[in-house]
């Protein structure tokens, strides 16, 4: 009587036995998964460096931007000490328009945001820059009377730095640019 | 007498069969098709990174001189009027009240927003007078008409907000862009700015004369006080949707002809000698033929690439560049940024 072949036998065939056995098939199917998802790796690291590289263009174009327009925005406002940086504030302050968050084109934001870019002037002289989270020698006078106790400059600034914060996301993470720029009354 | 070979194995033989053979190199050959396929497609892949990368190095370059070389100019706006009746068949000469800040050949506009609107193609600036000369009348799809003195004039490379941006008839404006500040009303065609930039032409190491600031440009002779720069859109080629099989300004037609162009610095003094221009950028930028600043993304705003605020001595740059490829596929990328001119506007 024939007998039924083992588990055992169909797995790892005696010598004398032709064909593959089923372990030395799951071993090339094992190889060759790793080669093709190596090679499909590669493809979508170069699309994220892509993406990434054109971000951080856009990111960084932005930045700039900003900072350009700021000066023009203090450029144009007034020369009156008591009305310059609440000119200035009425464009790029919270209740300014466009106001201090603004969206940039192409770029996604971060989690939970709605904006990619952000503009914080600072009228308090005693802001430390501990408290801001950027190194641009606060607290310091803000308003030319030689003291940096003044909480509120906006009625007699002579200098307002300004932070240009632009936060976005891809798949590589959540990235940020900031830079700093100081706007001088004329 | 030895038997012959065959192609099928008896269970007692050791080894391969010409079929398990043959079975086993068509697989591998397969195998190492779809390799190579892979691999060509990576190699594709991270050489198209590489031009989009080159592409932005470019324009980044790009922003970064222009801006080096206009942070401390005025900015002009070249708007004036016709001096005297300009006939539809003149091709000599156009004499204008003031020719400051028009360089020195370019597109000019007369009787914008008219029914005898025409734009006119100037080759060469009077070096004393008020004239533009050598014409080429009705060009950019408008038709040569007679002109009263009086008539408007202005550079067609001037794009400028106008003053009321709130709801404006539709005569009073030639687009609308979408800008950092809102949506933003303004007259022109947005490729280029003209301006002076301050000068020491005898290397005194002072830009300041008795009278104030030394306004002029570089041009060959070196630093002139008096010579006026532009930068500008150059057009070099022409390139057409239907031949490249790909709809550019994203309108979902693919019957638009675009003009392949540069950013150059040109400067020119009274000597047409001495006039150069310097190229910022290879020609990889796109402009609607015969629309030039209209809507390249198909976002329902007007791109101008030059919008000009002279009260502000605020300039924005907008340039739609042809960066290259993904998967055979153009590209086209859309790049900005505000420059502050901090010395603002001659007018």
């Amino acid at each position: 009587m024939k007998t039924r072949p083992t588990v055992t036998a169909r797995i790892c065939h005696p010598a004398s036995q032709g064909g593959f056995t089923l372990l030395e098939v799951l071993i090339t199917v094992a190889v060759l998964m790793v080669g093709l998802l190596a090679m499909t790796s590669t493809s979508v690291v170069v699309n994220s460096l892509r993406r990434s590289a054109s971000d951080r263009s856009r990111a960084h174009a932005a930045v700039q931007a900003i900072s350009q327009d700021l000066l023009s925005v203090a450029r144009v406002s007034s020369e009156d000490p008591a009305l310059w940086a609440g000119e200035i504030l009425e464009t790029y302050g919270p209740d300014g328009s466009p106001g201090n968050e603004l969206p940039i084109t192409g770029l996604e934001p971060w989690a939970g945001s709605n904006h990619i870019a952000t503009v914080t002037i600072i009228t308090d002289e005693t802001v430390t820059d501990a408290a801001i989270g950027t190194d641009i020698g606060m607290p310091r006078d803000l308003d030319g009377d030689g003291l940096a106790s003044n909480s509120n400059v906006t009625g007699n600034a002579s200098l307002l730095p300004a932070i240009v914060d632009v936060r976005w996301r891809h798949s590589g993470g959540e990235f940020e640019l900031r830079q700093v720029v100081y706007l001088l009354r004329f | 007498m030895r038997p012959r070979p065959s192609i099928f194995r008896r269970s007692d033989q050791g080894g391969f069969t010409l079929i398990e053979v043959s079975i086993a190199l068509s697989v591998m050959t397969v195998i190492l098709l779809a390799t190579s396929a892979v691999l060509r497609k990576e190699t594709r892949g991270i050489m198209e990174l590489q031009n989009m990368g080159h592409s932005e190095k470019v324009m980044n370059g790009a922003f970064h001189r222009i801006l080096r070389t206009i942070q401390f100019a005025r900015g002009y706006s070249p708007e004036t009027n016709l001096v005297s009746t300009l006939n539809a068949a003149e091709s000599g000469e156009v004499l204008l009240g003031n020719v400051t800040g028009f360089p020195e050949s370019g597109l000019l506009v007369v009787d914008r927003g008219q029914a005898t609107e025409e734009i006119i193609r100037y080759e060469t600036h009077a070096a004393i007078g008020s004239g533009l000369w050598t014409l080429e009348r009705g060009v950019e799809g408008t038709t040569a008409r007679g002109h009263s003195a009086g008539s408007s004039a202005l550079w067609s490379g001037l794009a400028r907000p106008i003053a009321n941006q709130t709801d404006p008839a539709p005569a009073e404006y030639d687009g609308r862009t979408d800008d950092l500040r809102g949506d933003t009303y303004y007259l022109g065609r947005g490729t280029g700015l003209s301006y002076q930039v301050p000068v020491d032409p005898e290397h005194t190491g002072s830009y300041e004369s008795s009278t104030g600031p030394r306004w002029g440009a570089q041009v060959a002779g070196g630093e002139v006080e008096g010579a006026h720069a532009a930068v500008s859109f150059i057009r070099s080629t022409e390139i057409s949707e239907t031949k490249r099989d790909f709809d550019f300004n994203r309108d979902g037609d693919q019957d638009d002809t675009f003009d392949l162009g540069r950013i150059a610095i040109q400067s020119w003094n009274n000597d047409p000698a001495e006039a150069i221009r310097i190229n910022l950028t290879p020609s990889i930028i796109l402009q609607e033929k015969g629309a030039y600043g209209s809507d390249m993304d198909d976002d329902g705003y007007q791109d101008p690439m030059f919008l000009w605020s002279a009260d502000q001595g605020r300039l924005r740059l907008r340039f739609f560049v042809l960066a290259g490829t993904i998967n055979g596929h153009e590209v086209v990328r859309r790049f900005e940024t505000i420059i502050h001119l901090c010395n603002g506007s001659a007018e």
